[in-house]
């Protein structure tokens, strides 16, 4: 980043109500906002994701922090609206959606075919974990948080969030083992 | 399940704290158990790359910069003398009756001008000058659903009345609480709003509509009313919106602005 282009500034701007900076900081930010919440099974992740992103823009004037702490709020509204959607669909989470988020890349069948099977795996996976633990290793895999922060968005204490990503792990490897996968 | 239990615990012991975070950061693990997950959670965040698009980069990134706007001149406001009163006149619609007043401000210039909020040097002789200048002599601290039906009206102003109707519906509903009122009033933006979807609402049409959105979150800032005439005025309004026959709700002085009679509607779009 050019001094320009430092978080400090890129923030400072975006309090001012300079499209530029929301500009940026979307571009930043929706992509991992957006995976996260469809990985999270949100009825509507676009949705979500943009008003996460208007959350922000609402409660911007009262941030302050680095570029990694900023991230790690965003993240917390966006991990409070994804509850919030649970709660109005007053359903847990289904990991589905990830067929519909799956774009193979490449054009040949063989590999067309292992990339379905693998994601079948993903969801048959995924579907054997606790919100918390899908949400834990979602935050950590995805949105690329570090445990201290996905147990700031979690608003659990960090042995805690440890200890989901690892009973979580364990679900996933026992499920590899039980149905043969993987090697 | 005794099998599962010492599966558990036998892995519990593989599975170290600096193994795991490893796994997790993409680096490679020591333990082949936790090694063979690396591929599954490589797929697993390949699925969930997305590429915002330009038009929702565009979008979104002007409505944020227009709340920030929004949010400073509100900061402004509230600091002096005239910050809104406590005057909770639904208990839910933290506001008051000047709150009314700065929208329907905010809303008259965005119906004469379709002005747009990005700019950030409203002066004397702008026409943002007098969204600022209403805001200021409100002195907004109203918070809640006072600020989401300003942003709703800012929605209008970029004629997206379909998004502001949803956007007043969550609004509502989030300010509502328990009141089954307010709940069903949000039943009958939503419901509005989804129909708008369906709609053209190109050319006058969408200005038609632009302008009833913008009395109607007018009129839900400034009426006294409460419960089901609550219900029943907005409901009427959406209908009226959408085309759908509507009458004036009978509220004693607090009528929907523009008096709006029953089959005076104005075609498809409302």
């Amino acid at each position: 980043m050019s001094p320009d282009d430092s978080f400090e500034n890129v923030l400072r701007a975006a309090k001012e109500g300079a499209e530029w900076a929301w500009t940026r900081l979307y571009r930043d930010l929706a992509g991992p906002i957006t995976g996260y919440l469809a990985r999270r099974g949100a009825p509507e992740p676009e949705d979500l994701a943009g008003g996460t992103f208007l959350q922000v823009a609402r409660n911007v004037q009262t941030f302050e922090g680095s570029e990694a702490s900023f991230r790690s709020w965003v993240f917390v509204i966006a991990h409070r609206r994804l509850i919030d959607a649970r709660r109005a669909a007053g359903r847990r989470a289904e990991v589905t959606s990830l067929d519909a988020l799956v774009d193979p890349v490449g054009g040949d069948a063989e590999g067309e075919a292992v990339d379905q099977l693998v994601t079948e795996e993903i969801r048959r996976a995924f579907g054997l974990l606790t919100d918390e633990q899908g949400d834990v290793l979602s935050l950590r895999v995805i949105a690329n948080l570090t445990v201290e922060e996905t147990a700031n968005v979690m608003g659990k204490r960090i042995g805690a969030v440890k200890a989901l990503q690892r009973r979580g792990l364990l679900a996933l490897r026992r499920m590899l083992d039980v149905e043969g996968v993987s090697k | 399940m005794n099998r599962f239990d010492d599966y558990e615990s036998e892995m519990k012991t593989r599975f170290s704290d600096h193994d795991i975070e490893r796994l997790l950061t993409g680096g490679n693990p020591d333990s082949r158990e936790l090694a063979d997950l690396a591929p599954l959670l490589e797929m697993v965040k390949a699925s969930a790359s997305h590429e915002p698009s330009e038009a929702d980069t565009q979008r979104y990134a002007a409505e944020a910069a227009e709340i920030t706007r929004l949010e400073s001149t509100r900061s402004a406001g509230a600091a002096g003398p005239s910050s809104v009163s406590a005057h909770h006149r639904k208990g839910w619609l933290a506001s008051s009756p000047r709150f009314g007043t700065a929208l329907a401000a905010v809303l008259l210039l965005v119906g004469m001008t379709g002005v747009a909020f990005a700019s950030n040097d409203a002066a004397p002789g702008d026409s943002l000058y007098g969204i600022d200048r209403a805001l200021e002599n409100v002195g907004l601290g109203a918070g809640g659903l006072g600020e989401r039906l300003l942003e709703a009206g800012a929605l209008v102003n970029h004629g997206r009345s379909a998004e502001a109707l949803a956007h007043a519906a969550e609004a509502l509903d989030t300010s509502g609480g328990e009141d089954e009122a307010v709940t069903a009033a949000a039943a009958a933006l939503q419901s509005a709003a989804e129909r708008l979807e369906q709609m053209d609402l190109g050319g006058d049409n969408g200005m038609e509509v632009r302008s009833k959105v913008a009395e109607m979150l007018t009129w839900i800032a400034g009426t006294e009313l409460t419960g089901q005439d609550f219900d029943r005025g907005v409901s009427e309004l959406a209908r009226g919106i959408t085309g759908q026959s509507s009458s004036v709700p009978g509220d004693n002085g607090n009528r929907p602005p523009g008096d709006v009679p029953a089959g005076d509607q104005g075609g498809r779009d409302g």
